[in-house]
């Protein structure tokens, strides 16, 4: 059977979130008008990682599992797992979970080009500076027909910008005081930051308005000394 | 009984080749809190939005916080112009499209 014509990845770190949206999408009546024209697949890996793997050839359309040469092995180990789910998984039903190891690329094949998707304005998450370099880091060399879109907002007035960040049902504060447990539990504490001890502040910032900087800032409410 | 047939998803697990013996996430915590920054300037990076809790919080952003302009603007840009944008980054290029790729960067 003949490939898609062309390989959708959704790259992202959260493995969960990667199967349970793509079997939404697989599920849903676009995931039906894709099949033959766009395969849909997860990469998990970060962006550097994912590019590279990416530039490599890893992922030309591979879906079968050949066989790995050690020193590729070495350099370059990943998995394509085939991720069942379901509520009527028969016992005969072909794969499920199973691991196989696949080389990046075949030798002599041609590079085809590559269209990165960076959308919802996921540029603004990088510092000021660490945006261009990441943008330069990217392999879009003329020719190569390698394209990118990028989904940036653009300047809006401060009231409207302030809001879409503080929304009235708070899910937006839920959002971002989320992130203070996930600092607690990369630290090994999730409840190192007290949750009821701070306050979450969107403000856009007036003077840095060239770059669209919206700061998300977390504010004691009350002083709190811990001791170690 | 299932209305739906089971769904299969390939997921290419790049994770495993680090074996990482610092986790840089926790360094750049600990950098923003406690470096030469002054107090009120402290930073914590962005990537801690975007753990599994996070990430549907952020989707429940996009479907019931209709004050966040953003995705439905980003979406009507995208089904009005769908069309134009794949054909532009196909520009140029007469042969047969064939093993090409696109990947979405945190796609979530």
């Amino acid at each position: 059977m003949e490939n898609p014509p062309i390989t959708y990845y959704a790259l992202d770190l959260e493995k969960r979130e990667l199967e349970r949206t793509l079997t939404q999408l697989n599920q849903s009546e676009l995931g039906a008008e894709l099949v033959g024209k766009v395969a849909t697949k997860g990469l998990c890996a970060t962006y550097d990682d994912g590019l590279e793997l990416i530039q490599e050839g890893g992922l030309q359309g591979r879906t079968d599992v050949a066989s790995v040469s050690s020193e590729l092995r070495d350099r370059h180990q990943y998995r394509v797992e085939r991720v069942s789910t379901g509520r009527d998984l028969s016992p005969s039903s072909s794969k499920s979970a199973d691991t196989e190891a696949t080389p990046p690329s075949t030798p002599g094949s041609d590079k085809q080009p590559f269209h990165l998707l960076f959308l919802g304005s996921s540029l603004g998450n990088f510092g000021r500076g660490e945006d261009v370099a990441f943008l330069r880091s990217l392999p879009l060399e003329p020719g190569s027909g390698n394209t990118i879109l990028i989904g940036l907002d653009h300047d809006n007035d401060a009231e409207s910008i302030e809001h879409a960040y503080d929304d009235s049902r708070g899910i937006t504060r839920d959002f971002i005081m989320n992130g203070l447990k996930v600092a607690g539990r990369t630290l090994g504490d999730e409840s190192l930051f007290e949750e009821d001890k701070w306050e979450y502040v969107g403000k856009y910032n007036q003077e840095l308005r060239k770059t669209l900087y919206i700061s998300f800032g977390y504010r004691v409410t009350r002083p709190c000394y811990r001791s170690t | 009984m299932s209305a739906q047939p089971p769904v299969a998803v390939d997921i290419v697990d790049a994770r495993a080749r680090r074996a990482a013996a610092t986790d840089p996430l926790r360094d750049d915590i600990l950098a923003g809190l406690t470096g030469s920054r002054p107090a009120g300037e402290r930073t914590l990076p962005t990537m801690l939005l975007y753990d599994e809790r996070g990430l549907r919080l952020y989707d429940a952003i996009t479907t019931d916080a209709p004050e966040y302009y953003l995705f439905a603007a980003e979406e009507e840009i995208l089904r009005r112009h769908g069309d134009h944008i794949a054909r532009y980054m196909h520009a140029g290029r007469a042969a047969k499209i064939v093993n090409e790729t696109v990947v979405e960067l945190g796609a979530g």
